[in-house]
């Protein structure tokens, strides 16, 4: 939070989601698709906290999210993360559609959409420094390392645990704590 | 701070105590207080660690809003026996999870940083929640004190009662080991006490330790010996002075002389006996008085007196020996001669005199004076007769020589008118009248020897001849040769007969005239003479003895006067001047001629010859003839 900018743009996010997860908080039922899509934006937000990337003090640049498929979360993601700081830098938002570009990204959501190519794509993924995010049952147990799930009116995440090992990214033992624990099937 | 009147075993236990006591509390009092903040601490940074645990775990639940799960978390917080509440908020503010917590009670307390606050009973901690610079909220832990005050009043009642303890200990300790210290102390001030008592130097401390204590007690025992030794040096040395002092009063008292001590301001503080005869004053009057103000010196003597004394009490060169006239209390006036000498009396300088009264000797001496006087007129007196009557005799000797010699000159012409008649006469003559004429010549010629005989006895003053070496053997062989003795004689002489420095003339003189008289008073031809001659230091002693009739002892004076003759002298041709003539020869010489002799039994005359000759007075005449 160097620049007062950025300090107020991150100020006006908190509150949108501070306004969010009260309404969570309060377990208050997901019943708008925009809510959800915002409190998910939040969670993604939250897991770059709680994950490191081993070679992030090299990085020049800021966080490089790439976002492949289409869905009603998409256009939320790039709107909620696009000024807000991740890391202390504003992170770089690419719609992918050549997998060979997602290796170049820390961060790579993957739509609902992408249920028939998922192999694919995590075969170029897996084993990179790269953190796979989605929001579509089953694609935790696909390979994915961390799936959003609801469960009753809440929002839950999976983490394969193989996956996370797999790729090198440290993941923090606060966050396992709260995770659904999935195994590749 | 400490009475200064007690014992030194009290002071003592009192500092041993007091010290401990003090050491003890102090320590104790440090310890407790920090033991009780360390609990303190302990407890408080338990509860922060708890807090902070507590706060870390609940990151992602706040960070994902996951309530049910901070709950279950704080649940567990139950197993910590003093927590009271918990609660958890959001970063709103908003109470997010709970134990035991009513929002409405507990609102979230106004700190953004670690706090730890103390309420009551109750011990607050508030721990923001932060991850990596996010902050997430806030934790609140109340924590009650009771068991902590529970723990730490136990702790104390621990320390008390062990303080407590150790002071008892302490005391009884301090009770017993400072008897190490102070026992030798007691016994030295025990010692110290009993010889100031008593005044008994010879006890002694016996030593205990090596430490100062007991060097203090070698000291002690070093200076009581010194002490006895002072004070058996000075009970001899008081002792010698007594005896000193005792000699000086047996002396002073049987002095004849007047004795007085004065001190340095002329006080007389002693006088003897003597002293108070002589003046007539008592010891008791004089005593710190001077010799002026009871006028015991005359009045113009005390100038003097005083500028002598003034002299030896400013050092200077004063007699020691004075005279003066004194004066007695009746106000008789002597002479007296003082012999001072300085002394130390009673410590201080002081002057010693002796007194003599010589009035009685001053007289003596005055008398002796005039007598030495008439005795010197007298002296001139009898040098004048002396010089008279040797001018006298000198006259008479020259009277007899002129006399003699005048007379001789008609005694030949008698003699020679005589044999001139005689012969003129022839035949004529009758032969009565030339008898008679032999006689008248007969009588001539003894008055011509008799003239001789005073001739010669005048000349022995007068005529000196020279000193020679004389061989005494030779000289006897040569008078008796002389002599013509009958043939029967025999003479004697000692073995070794001196060889005399003398005058050859005269010793010749004397023995003819012993040896010749010898013979010629012998009643028998066959005598016999014997010639003895004995040395002493400063003359010889002659002897002659005969063994003729002997003298009786009623003529042994008489024979030496002249003309006497003891026998008529128509029977024995003499002069009567012989023996006088040796008398005088002799008693020139300053010799002795003396006879012993018993009638019968033969005759010693015996003389005296000096080896040096003898200086005379008057001069030589020449002889005349």
């Amino acid at each position: 939070m160097n620049a007062s900018s950025t300090f107020v743009a991150s100020m006006v996010a908190c509150m949108a989601g501070a306004l969010l997860l009260a309404l969570v908080g309060t377990r208050s039922p997901v019943e708008t698709s925009d809510l959800e899509n915002e409190v998910k934006v939040e969670f993604i937000e939250r897991f770059t906290r709680f994950v490191e990337w081993p070679d992030e003090k090299e990085r020049e640049s800021g966080l490089v999210i790439g976002v492949i498929g289409e869905g009603s979360l998409v256009a939320h993601l790039e709107h909620g993360l696009q000024n807000r700081l991740i890391d202390d830098r504003l992170p770089e938002m690419r719609r992918r559609s050549e997998l060979e570009e997602l290796e170049r990204c820390h961060l790579v959501y993957i739509a609902p959409s992408e249920r028939e190519r998922l192999d694919e794509i995590l075969e170029h993924t897996s084993g990179r420094l790269i953190l796979t995010v989605s929001d579509a049952p089953g694609f935790a147990r696909a390979g994915v390392i961390i799936n959003l799930i609801r469960e009753d009116e809440y929002l839950r995440f999976e983490i394969n645990r193989h996956s996370a090992d797999l790729s090198g990214l440290r993941m923090s033992s606060k966050l396992m704590r709260l995770a659904i624990i999935v195994s590749k099937g | 701070m400490l009475r200064r009147d007690l014992s030194i075993r009290s002071k003592l236990l009192v500092v041993i105590a007091g010290t401990t006591v003090l050491a003890l509390l102090v320590g104790f009092g440090v310890m407790a207080w920090y033991d009780v903040n360390t609990f303190r601490e302990e407890m408080i940074s338990q509860a922060v660690v708890v807090a902070q645990v507590v706060g870390s775990y609940t990151v992602t639940e706040l960070a994902f809003s996951y309530s049910e799960e901070a709950e279950k978390t704080l649940a567990k917080l139950q197993a910590i026996p003093d927590l009271e509440h918990a609660c958890l908020y959001d970063r709103w503010d908003q109470l997010f999870a709970g134990y035991r917590c009513e929002s409405a009670e507990h609102p979230r307390p106004p700190f953004d940083s670690p706090a730890v606050l103390e309420q009551g009973d109750e011990l607050l901690v508030v721990q923001p929640i932060v991850d990596r610079d996010e902050s997430y909220g806030t934790l609140l832990l109340s924590i009650s004190k009771r068991s902590l005050r529970h723990k730490v009043g136990q702790y104390l009642r621990v320390v008390v009662l062990l303080v407590v303890a150790l002071i008892a200990f302490t005391t009884v300790a301090a009770f017993r080991l400072q008897a190490v210290i102070s026992r030798p102390i007691l016994a030295l001030a025990e010692a110290a006490r009993r010889v100031s008592q008593d005044g008994d130097y010879s006890t002694r401390v016996r030593k205990l330790a090596t430490d100062e204590v007991g060097s203090l007690y070698d000291a002690w025992n070093e200076m009581l010996a010194q002490i006895g030794q002072r004070q058996l040096e000075q009970a001899k040395a008081e002792a010698a002075l007594r005896r000193s002092e005792q000699r000086f009063r047996r002396i002073s008292e049987q002095s004849t002389d007047a004795i007085y001590v004065m001190d340095a301001e002329d006080r007389l503080v002693y006088v003897n006996p003597t002293f108070e005869q002589l003046f007539g004053y008592p010891a008791t009057e004089v005593t710190d008085e001077s010799f002026e103000s009871i006028q015991l010196v005359i009045e113009e003597n005390r100038p003097r007196i005083a500028s002598i004394r003034e002299s030896w009490w400013l050092g200077g060169k004063a007699p020691t020996r004075y005279q003066f006239k004194g004066r007695s209390s009746t106000g008789k006036v002597f002479d007296v001669e003082a012999n001072t000498a300085e002394i130390v009396w009673d410590n201080q300088p002081a002057r010693l005199g002796m007194l003599r009264d010589i009035s009685q000797h001053k007289q003596a001496e005055r008398l002796l004076r005039e007598q030495q006087q008439q005795l010197e007129q007298h002296a001139t007196q009898l040098e004048r007769y002396a010089t008279e009557l040797e001018r006298s005799n000198h006259e008479l000797d020259q009277f007899a020589y002129v006399v003699s010699h005048d007379l001789r000159a008609p005694l030949r012409a008698i003699t020679n008118l005589s044999t001139w008649i005689e012969e003129d006469l022839g035949g004529m003559l009758k032969d009565e009248t030339r008898r008679q004429m032999d006689l008248l010549r007969s009588r001539v010629h003894r008055m011509e020897s008799l003239i001789s005989g005073i001739l010669e006895y005048s000349r022995v003053g007068r005529v000196r001849s020279t000193v020679e070496e004389v061989d005494v053997s030779t000289l006897i062989r040569e008078v008796v040769g002389d002599l013509a003795a009958p043939p029967g004689f025999r003479f004697k002489t000692g073995a070794d007969l001196p060889v005399v420095l003398t005058e050859k003339m005269r010793l010749a003189q004397v023995l003819s005239n012993l040896i010749g008289n010898a013979i010629k008073h012998h009643p028998r031809d066959d005598g016999e003479v014997e010639i003895r001659v004995e040395e002493t230091a400063d003359h010889y002693e002659f002897a002659v003895r005969d063994d003729g009739d002997g003298i009786a002892p009623e003529y042994h004076e008489k024979i030496f006067v002249m003309f006497q003759t003891l026998q008529p002298r128509d029977r024995f041709e003499s002069t009567g001047m012989g023996l006088a003539i040796v008398k005088k020869i002799i008693e020139d010489l300053q010799g002795r001629l003396w006879i012993e002799s018993e009638p019968g039994f033969g005759a010693t005359f015996r003389f005296t010859w000096p080896k040096q000759v003898p200086a005379r007075s008057s001069g030589t005449v020449e002889e005349v003839t």
